[in-house]
């Protein structure tokens, strides 16, 4: 079912997932003229299909049977930089932050739906196609220009500290990813800071309270309780 | 000998001895008690005549019987025969015996004990039953509680478990049987009931799973420094879809201090309180949530104009599966509010239901604002 032909527009995605009625899923989703979907039902098959397909895409779960999640994230990691999503459940917060720490993209907590699916793939392949970012971000009413520092809210000013801003530009630089805070400690505040998420937590607070038009209901920079922050992107259905 | 049947050899050894030194200490007791009752006869020796003094040593067999139990009882009958043929019957300090009518009184003395040691031994027992009796009727009465309870609890899972799969099942069967003959609303509709329907059935199962953690106590708090707006922003896009065009306004105090919790489980607790809320009280009326703190404490709540609950009912808000009697449609399985109870009691807060003025219901959350010690 999956030796449809390969035409050099179609994205190739491999699933690794051990359970087949989610790999029929994703099978009758995913199968499109956008893309070829590949199955692997273990990490070791995974593995070794990842290195024979180069898929530009390809979606982890966590659980799998024969492997850790995580070291398969490693061994890919170990020769190439395809974005790697992960399936996980809601409870398990901290293997996908191991997982993001391990070098996995972002994340989908079971169940999801094919919206958001859809949108965490295009935000990957994107990403992987294109490394260079837009020197203007803009979502709704908020604008930011990265070639001139300059940051509007409904074409007025606003004035950021420089941490605020080097923050709102990394979230930027990862528009419709999570980031976890550990990562951005690390860039923003250097590896001293990396467990210390209380200073994260204050800056995001302020700057909400300056990007936001209702600081209780953030609409560019989300939280992901647990996991980390995530700058959304117009026209993402998440 | 390995190591294991080693171990199980002086489990053995250990069990002998306890058992050897409980018959030890009985037969010890008894000596003793031979011993007090010549040490009594001594001294009334100078009033009496011997025979009377078998009386002193036959108490001391009543007691040895209800304290001891029956072989004790008939050790100190034999030793109490003796102990007074040895001290008392003339010639005194020898075993042998001058006024042969003495065999007589040591005869019946020994089958007196011998009996009411038995007599005696036969009533402990038969106490002894009873209490067994009465703690295995109050063992089983206990058990019956807990097979009720959790015959209710089943009955209420399933019921909340299967409701959705019927709606998902029937809905799918629909489309996949009927599809021809349904309009393209219908199919829609159908769709909508499903996919409606298989998210309440994943909130129930998320909830039904946090239960397990938090009664198995194998829930785990992560306790960082947390922004209290970003929480309620948490709950809030959690709840979006849910909420619907309902006002929900949030007041906070302008810079509040970071609050030490676990964002994942608190966020929880606001979305199961807002979740009653949105449940319970009239579409078009505002959901409110305050936030306030003095220097020990940080109070959240949640308020709504719902119906609220009769004053009696408001303590066991949170008890597991207790639903207030509302009408029908607002279901729910009476595990969000005790879910509730079990994360904020875990961080050393309180929570409790009041009535409002005006009518509808207020859920007040107290967190301390300093990190409790968490026993690991």
């Amino acid at each position: 079912m999956t030796g449809t032909q390969h035409s050099g527009s179609q994205h190739r995605i491999l699933v690794i997932d051990d359970e087949s009625a989610i790999r029929r899923f994703l099978h009758s989703a995913l199968s499109s003229e956008e893309f070829n979907l590949h199955e692997a039902e273990s990490g070791h098959s995974g593995l070794s299909a990842a290195a024979a397909l180069r898929p530009d895409v390809i979606l982890l779960d966590l659980g799998l049977p024969d492997m850790d999640g995580i070291e398969v994230i490693r061994r890919i990691r170990e020769w190439s930089q395809v974005p790697i999503i992960i399936l996980s459940v809601r409870e398990r917060e901290d293997d996908k932050v191991a997982a993001l720490d391990a070098g996995a993209d972002d994340y989908l907590s079971k169940p999801f739906g094919v919206g958001e699916l859809l949108a965490r793939i295009r935000v990957s392949l994107r990403r992987s196609l294109t490394q260079a970012t837009e020197p203007v971000f803009t979502n709704d009413e908020l604008r930011v220009d990265l070639n001139l520092r300059r940051v509007t809210l409904e074409g007025i000013e606003i004035q950021l500290t420089p941490t605020e801003y080097d923050l709102l530009r990394l979230l930027i630089l990862h528009a419709g990813k999570v980031l976890t805070h550990r990562q951005i400690l690390k860039r923003i505040w250097g590896v001293a800071h990396q467990e210390q998420p209380q200073v994260l937590r204050v800056t995001i607070s302020n700057l909400r309270k300056k990007i936001e038009r209702d600081p209780s209901r953030p609409r560019h920079i989300t939280t992901e309780p647990g996991v980390g922050y995530r700058l959304k992107q117009s026209g993402q259905t998440v | 000998m390995n190591d294991a049947t080693f171990r199980k050899f002086l489990i053995n050894v250990h069990g002998v001895d306890v058992n050897f030194f409980r018959a030890a200490y009985g037969y010890l007791f008894s000596f003793l008690l031979v011993a007090a009752a010549t040490l009594v006869c001594e001294f009334i020796r100078p009033y009496l005549v011997p025979t009377n003094m078998v009386m002193v040593y036959q108490l001391a067999v009543v007691i040895a019987a209800v304290k001891l139990g029956l072989r004790p009882a008939i050790a100190t009958a034999f030793l109490g025969v003796l102990a007074f043929d040895f001290f008392f019957v003339p010639p005194r300090l020898t075993f042998s015996v001058a006024d042969k009518e003495y065999l007589v009184t040591f005869t019946g003395f020994f089958v007196v004990g011998v009996i009411i040691s038995s007599l005696v031994a036969k009533v402990r027992e038969q106490s002894l039953e009873q209490i067994r009796l009465s703690r295995q009727a109050e063992k089983a009465r206990v058990l019956q509680a807990q097979e009720n309870l959790e015959r209710a609890l089943l009955n209420s899972i399933s019921h909340d478990l299967r409701t959705p799969l019927v709606s998902i099942t029937g809905a799918l069967s629909a489309l996949q049987e009927k599809s021809d003959r349904l309009s393209s609303q219908a199919k829609q509709e159908l769709l909508e009931t499903a996919s409606d329907e298989a998210e309440r059935l994943n909130r129930f199962v998320g909830n039904l799973l946090d239960m397990t953690r938090l009664e198995a106590g194998a829930m785990r708090l992560k306790i960082e420094l947390c922004d209290v707006q970003e929480l309620i922003g948490c709950a809030l896009s959690a709840m979006e879809s849910r909420l619907g065009n309902r006002t929900v306004s949030v007041l906070l105090p302008p810079g509040l201090m970071l609050i030490p919790l676990d964002m994942v489980l608190m966020t929880q607790v606001l979305v199961n309180l807002l979740d009653n809320a949105n449940k319970y009280a009239p579409v078009t009326s505002a959901i409110e949530i305050n936030a306030s703190a003095t220097s020990d404490w940080l109070v959240l709540t949640v308020a709504d104009r719902g119906p609220g609950a009769p004053e009696a009912e408001l303590t066991h808000l949170f008890d597991k599966f207790y639903h207030v009697q509302i009408p029908e449609k607002a279901g729910g399985t009476g595990l969000g509010l005790s879910i509730c109870k079990g994360i904020v009691d875990a961080h050393g807060g309180k929570i409790v239901a009041k009535n409002r003025e005006g009518g509808g219901l207020v859920v007040e959350i107290v967190l301390p604002v300093t990190a409790q010690s968490e026993d690991e």
